[in-house]
């Protein structure tokens, strides 16, 4: 494939749906790194639980997490796409060793205090975003090696079939 | 080739990031999924420790008590590689070490209610009070659960609990009466053992006791059969004959409850 007919094939998706889909995810992730962790934070409060770490912080990594996957949605028709799917991958890499570090908890219940320890369950979701880095390096070197090539195969219906 | 097979082509490259990030967004998803059950599912697993139940005297000066505790896992995931220990103290958490145990490594399945049972050794032969065997008191108990929930959460419960401990020979007295002069000029020494059994175990075998005078020479033995139930008060004597060459008196008497297996050393006493 050359770079010149990969690259004349391509045409992005508008603006329009582009913001359409990006708010979409965005409020998915919102949910999914803010809302839902502080929810279930506050619960363990109720529950007389103190979490691993402060509610501030990890709604502010959950935002952070948030935009960066929004970011990445945005981009994806763009070679930024790859560059940012690394560090998206990266933040979720630190965000879970962040949890992590804090293992165990310790919490009174009924009298007994009970530790918990969640060390294996974070190296095994380690593998999701060690699976999303990988994805970002591949798609940082084929759009570095070959411009063009994936954002025709991802936006099929944008080629113009002349 | 026209462009049209152009797009249909994916390259390895792409194919590898593509592959990754959908399996990254399918794993994600499997482990928030297993989070949510097994968060709700472990939210209803009830441990609960039953006091000491019964026990049994076990070999030379050693009081074998039986507990368990008792795990609830109404979820979907198993407790497995459950193990119990047990520490009972006097005084207080930082007193004497009176007794430990253990239970082996046992698994809850999801939808199961498990007895785990263990067993606490009382080692009276190791230094411990033996006031232990004539008075009541409050033992510090401390209870150990390890555990692994749903494969990948370490859980460890450390319940305190203070116990009570009912002395097998509740107010042991050991009484020697004064002698009668026997014909062919022995002595004989009534001598009465009472005491209630405050234990959560039946007490059944005999008081041994020997008379020793003044420089720990045996004057005479006896047997005492005790049978005694579990809050039963047991009172009962004999007569122990000893040569007039041997005086006891102002000596010590030395108890002991023995049985078929095993043996149990009291409290000595001084004659009067």
């Amino acid at each position: 494939m050359s770079r010149g007919r990969g690259m004349a094939a391509y045409r992005p998706p508008s603006v329009g749906s582009r913001a359409g889909g990006g708010s979409i995810v965005a409020v998915v992730l919102f949910v999914a790194y803010v809302l839902v962790p502080v929810v279930l934070f506050s619960e363990l409060r109720a529950l007389a639980i103190t979490p691993p770490v402060a509610q501030t912080d990890l709604a502010i990594a959950g935002v952070v997490l948030a935009a960066l996957g929004t970011a990445q949605y945005l981009l994806k028709p763009t070679r930024a796409f790859g560059p940012v799917s690394i560090v998206y991958a990266l933040a979720l890499l630190g965000y879970l060793d962040w949890l992590g570090a804090r293992s165990p908890i310790s919490f009174a219940l009924q009298g007994a205090t009970v530790t918990v320890g969640y060390h294996t369950l974070i190296l095994i979701a380690s593998i999701v975003p060690l699976l999303a880095l990988l994805g970002g390096i591949a798609a940082t070197l084929e759009d570095a090696t070959e411009p063009g090539e994936r954002v025709r195969v991802d936006f099929p219906r944008a080629v113009a079939w002349r | 080739m026209g462009p049209g097979s152009r797009v249909a082509i994916r390259p390895a490259l792409y194919q590898l990031g593509e592959s990754s990030r959908t399996l990254s967004l399918v794993g994600a998803i499997l482990l928030v999924g297993f989070l949510l059950t097994a968060g709700y599912s472990a939210s209803g697993v009830r441990p609960s420790a039953s006091p000491l139940a019964r026990g049994q005297l076990a070999g030379t000066n050693t009081v074998v008590l039986h507990s368990n505790l008792t795990v609830s896992n109404p979820g979907l995931y198993p407790l497995s590689g459950l193990v119990v220990q047990a520490q009972l103290r006097l005084g207080g958490p930082s007193g004497a070490l009176v007794a430990t145990g253990a239970s082996a490594a046992t698994s809850v399945p999801g939808r199961t209610v498990a007895k785990v049972a263990f067993d606490i050794t009382v080692p009276f032969g190791s230094g411990l009070p033996t006031s232990l065997l004539t008075q009541d008191a409050t033992l510090a108990g401390w209870f150990w659960a390890n555990a692994t929930y749903a494969g990948l959460f370490g859980v460890h419960l450390l319940l305190p609990e203070n116990l009570s401990w009912g002395a097998p020979f509740y107010g042991l007295a050991v009484h020697v009466g004064t002698p009668a002069s026997q014909p062919n000029g022995s002595l004989a020494f009534p001598v009465t053992v009472a005491f209630v059994n405050h234990a959560g175990f039946p007490l059944d075998g005999q008081v041994t006791y020997t008379l020793e005078n003044t420089s720990g020479g045996v004057c005479g033995t006896g047997t005492i059969p005790v049978d005694a139930p579990v809050g039963s008060e047991f009172q009962q004597g004999s007569t122990t004959s000893v040569a007039g060459t041997c005086d006891p008196r102002g000596g010590t008497i030395l108890v002991a409850f023995t049985g078929d297996s095993w043996m149990l050393s009291l409290p000595s006493e001084a004659l009067p």
